[in-house]
């Protein structure tokens, strides 16, 4: 009876400590913060400034027989492109794609119902009426951002806030942190979920709207005259190159006045794009044309979303966070996935709090990305590339394209059989880099990266004293293997290339396999040295004079390259494969 | 030679502690390194959420440390530890090294980790552990450091305590019957207000004499007999997203009439059914007004519990009884004794005494050092209220003058 006493009085003071509850205390600090999903609307359409575009035209005539350069003049008149309705939905549909990813969960207004998808549930709100659809019609960016204010402001306001309102308790349920075991979170289920954790839920709703204010075009005919066997033959092409500016429009719902206000605009652009036709022996027809044109816009409303999408991630509101759940050697592993649109390489900085501060602790790359639709208990796993991580270490989505302008400095020489001894070939190097396991989103390809150059370079002869002067271009592939914590990395690639003197003296075709040891400070910058072998596989010299493989030997290729990431990645879009869809719920 | 070995030496130090980098140094003591930690919630009866941080060479080091703080914070941290005084301290001293040494027995769930940093060459780490607070409160009372509380849990037993609605109408009344149950579950004896349940006639006679505004609830304390009463008072406001509750619980003596403690409890903001969200207030509350309730019967049991006595004579020798009784009165307390309002044949005193549990006894102990004019007889008896009357010649009754 005593101890009974003893333990009842005891137990009541013990408790009578405990009466404040304090749901911030439940939450982790900015060491630790996770990406809360946010919930986004995107309007459907986009808006145009002009339902047709003016291509200025050039026309350009080369004759292989004369050794002279091309000569090209202005043609007089512009050709007019109209953007039809299914274009402008083409585009809107690749905006969307790229912009409102499974990272988010997507809000729909159809026609009698309103949906939102989180990541794994559906819920929809009947609506008594018809729910107008937004229709971007054909205006300025400032009239366009005026009917989308509008629009959301007066006829979906009231459908969004109840949306919302419903998918509340599917979305808190979907919070990355929400210690099920506590007893907040008990009463949240007892009692109902508190302002604490909804005011955020409706704090994070968007919608995202899109403007093409500026398109920028050119085209170009080309018609080409060779004479073969004493018969002249002109072929004709034409290129049409296309660059579009998109206003990218952010709206948040402020549940408090329950209206949109403008919470960011972001310029994005999708740089050049070109599209060329076949050489053809009549000038191509307009709807061929007209084919290109199109391709070539789609192509840059991709790059211009892909650029978005990535200016997007500068926002802490959208850019991923987690902590590192497990740290083994360079493998770090963190609980997102498929569901947050974590690409194959995907860039990382790695930060821990250092007497006070965030630091900047080291760089790590996605590698086996999660399918964590269902489980989310899947872990990503991550390369360290620099520095050093460990478990609870917080990491930061970085902003990229995955795209590299190239600047090299090479010796690019070749022996000719025709020629003795080795060229000596200083010259420099221009061009593209991507990362096809980026761009394609896949396991398979990653760390395969794709080049594309122009290269000049002055051939010298050992025992000439006429030097050539070279121009060329090739792709390349090459794959790296990053090793240790210092961003160092060797790699394994070839390239083809094509080299010839200026004054057609001789050409070549040459394959280069090479070696390469890199350095990578930051996903921003590459320092590369390559080392490699020039393969000759045909040679011309002079004018119908082949030489078979016997004849060019062989050649050194030195290079030091210096890769610059790029936001904007133009014609390289076509290389980007969409965001995941693995999660989509399936109406 | 010799500049070259004096150099040699001075080249051999720096090279030792310029090169040599900064030792991490881990805590070898039983104790935790460092003691932040904040108390979260009460998960249940006999467990407690605690946000704690510990610090140490290695992920692993730190989150044990960080453990350590958590048990620490239970026994001796926060605003009213288990270990509450300097001597149960160093009485647990042995124990809870061990107590340190051997975390993964009172805790019952750790979170992720909530926050991590590099503080002065360590690492840092906060959790939130669940710990087992029962567990540790019966190791230490079965070690009999906390046998104090013992003593005084069977000298007082617990108080007799009534629960009335104030303001707030029908969620008022909720509030009640949750902070009834509340009280009981915490082995209080609650006596409930049958329905309908009037003051009888001689508290309402009596508070009529004290004169003064009377307050309704206190009789009915005084009626049915408590040692203390609660008057619960709800208000419901509507925020931005949902309603909150608040209730105001007003704790008295039911003898004295004395306040004892005011605590107001909230509701979170939610959108929920009013009835969950005047539970979450209560709940609160509850645990405040226990605090409080434990902290004013404990003071009892030191400086006396309070007791009303009303005393009945006839107007002939009403002041010769009330003297006879104040002396008996004050021959039993140490304290002052209170007179209220009094008439020339009815008295109230309230009177503190120590060691004695009831107005029955009371009664006995008056009775037996009474040497005023009649018989004393018991009229009436609870809780901490006695009405008795001293028999003899002349009518007695209970006027209002």
């Amino acid at each position: 009876m005593k101890k009974f006493l003893v333990l009842v009085v005891s137990m009541l003071f013990a408790l009578s400590l405990f009466a404040v509850s304090d749901p911030s205390l439940l939450q982790s600090d900015e060491t630790q913060k996770t990406y809360r999903r946010k919930a986004v609307m995107g309007l459907g359409s986009i808006g145009f400034t002009r339902n047709s575009v003016d291509v200025p035209m050039t026309f350009c005539h080369i004759d292989t027989s004369k050794k002279a350069p091309s000569a090209c003049i202005p043609w007089a008149v512009k050709i007019n492109y109209p953007i039809g309705s299914g274009e402008k939905h083409k585009a809107a549909e690749t905006f969307y794609d790229w912009t409102i990813t499974n990272r988010y969960d997507k809000i729909v207004l159809n026609e009698n119902e309103a949906t939102i998808t989180t990541r794994g549930q559906r819920q929809s709100v009947k609506t008594a009426g018809k729910i107008p659809v937004f229709s971007s019609g054909t205006a300025d960016l400032e009239t366009y951002a005026g009917n989308v204010e509008n629009y959301l402001n007066s006829d979906a306001r009231s459908y969004f806030g109840a949306l919302l309102d419903s998918a509340l308790e599917a979305r808190y349920s979907e919070l990355p942190e929400k210690e099920q075991e506590t007893f907040m979170v008990t009463k949240a289920k007892e009692l109902g979920m508190s302002a604490e954790f909804i005011k955020p839920l409706l704090d994070s709703a968007f919608v995202f709207a899109a403007h093409v204010s500026h398109i920028g075009t050119s085209g170009k005919v080309t018609s080409v005259t060779t004479k073969i066997k004493e018969v002249r033959i002109t072929t004709f092409s034409v290129d049409i190159n296309v660059g579009v500016d998109v206003t990218f429009l952010i709206y948040r719902y402020n549940p408090e006045t329950k209206r949109f206000e403008r919470y960011k605009t972001i310029q994005a652009t999708s740089g050049l794009v070109s599209n060329t036709t076949p050489s053809l022996p009549v000038l191509p027809t307009r709807e061929l044309v007209t084919s290109l044109f199109n391709d070539a816009l789609q192509t840059a409303i991709k790059g211009a979303s892909i650029n978005a999408s990535n200016e997007l991630k500068k926002d802490e509101n959208f850019a991923l966070y987690a902590p590192v759940k497990g740290a083994d050697g360079s493998k770090l592993e963190i609980n997102m996935g498929v569901v947050e649109d974590i690409r194959v390489d995907h860039p990382f900085t790695i930060y821990e709090k250092v007497d006070g501060r965030m630091k900047k602790k080291g760089t790590a790359r996605a590698r086996n990305i999660a399918n964590n639709c269902k489980d989310d208990t899947k872990t990503t796993t991550l390369q360290r590339i620099t520095g050093k991580a460990e478990t609870a270490d917080l990491i930061e989505e970085t902003p990229w394209s995955g795209l590299y302008f190239n600047l090299g400095l090479a010796n690019n020489a070749a022996i000719l059989s025709s020629k003795v001894g080795m060229f000596a070939a200083p010259g420099f190097h221009l061009g593209t880099s991507v990362d096809l396991g980026y761009a394609s989103n896949s396991r398979a390809l990653s760390e395969f990266y794709f080049d594309a150059f122009l290269s000049f370079d002055v051939k010298i002869e050992d025992d000439d004293i006429d030097n050539h002067i070279s121009i060329g271009g090739g792709i390349g592939l090459s794959k790296r293997f990053y090793t240790g914590s210092g961003g160092f990395f060797f790699g394994l690639g070839g390239l083809i290339s094509y080299n010839g003197d200026i004054q057609s003296d001789w050409q070549y075709l040459a394959l280069t396999p090479h070696i390469q040891f890199g350095f990578t400070p930051s996903a921003k910058f590459d320092f590369i040295i390559k080392g490699g072998w020039n393969l000759g596989v045909t040679v011309v010299e002079n004018e119908d004079t082949s030489y078979d493989q016997h004849t060019f030997n062989h050649g050194l290729y030195l290079s030091l390259d210096f890769n610059f990431q790029i936001p904007v990645i133009g014609g390289m879009a076509r290389l980007y494969s969409k965001p995941s869809k693995a999660c989509e719920i399936k109406k | 030679m010799k500049k070259f070995l004096v150099m040699l030496t001075i080249a051999a130090t720096l090279f030792t502690f310029g090169c040599g980098g900064k030792k991490c140094v881990f805590n070898s003591q039983p104790t935790p390194a460092i003691y932040e930690a904040t108390f979260v919630e009460s998960s249940n009866s006999g467990e407690v959420m605690v946000k704690a941080s510990g610090i140490g060479c290695s992920i692993e080091q730190a989150t044990e440390e960080a453990k350590k703080t958590a048990v620490w914070f239970v026994l001796e941290g926060g605003d009213k530890p288990i270990l509450k005084n300097q001597n149960e301290k160093l009485k647990a001293a042995g124990l809870e090294a061990q107590m340190y040494a051997n975390t993964a027995k009172y805790i019952r769930w750790t979170s992720d980790i909530k926050s991590k940093s590099q503080d002065g060459g360590k690492t840092k780490l906060t959790y939130i552990f669940k710990v087992d607070a029962a567990m540790l409160t019966q190791e230490l009372a079965a070690a009999e450091i906390i046998a104090t509380e013992d003593d005084l849990g069977e000298q007082l037993g617990l108080p007799t305590i009534s629960v009335f609605a104030d303001k707030g109408g029908d969620a008022a009344k909720i509030a009640v019957t949750v902070l009834q149950e509340y009280l009981q579950d915490n082995s209080y004896e609650v006596y409930k207000q049958a329905q309908n349940e009037q003051v009888n006639s001689l508290v309402s006679k009596l508070s009529a004499l004290e004169g003064g505004e009377t307050d309704p609830q206190h009789d009915l304390a005084l009626s049915l007999g408590t040692d203390i009463y609660a008057k619960v008072s709800m208000l419901s406001q509507n925020g931005s997203v949902g309603t909150k509750a608040t209730v105001t619980i007003e704790v008295y003596e039911t003898a004295s009439g004395k306040m004892l403690g005011s605590t107001t409890g909230y509701s979170a903001e939610r959108r929920a059914d009013h009835n969950a969200l005047v539970q979450e207030a209560v709940n609160d509350a509850s645990m405040k007004v226990l605090s409080q309730i434990k902290k004013e019967w404990m003071e009892m049991s030191k400086k006396g519990k309070p007791f009303k006595v009303t005393v009945l004579a006839s107007s002939a020798n009403g002041s010769a009884v009330d003297e006879a009784v104040y002396g008996s009165l004050k021959a039993l307390s140490q304290r002052p004794i209170k007179r209220q309002a009094g008439g020339k044949s009815t008295f109230s005193y309230i009177v503190y005494l120590k060691d004695v549990s009831n107005a029955y006894e009371l009664f006995q102990a008056v009775k037996k050092s009474y040497n005023g004019p009649g018989t004393l007889e018991k009229v009436s008896d609870s809780g901490s209220f006695l009405v008795f009357k001293a028999a003899g010649d002349g009518e007695i009754e209970l006027t209002i003058e």
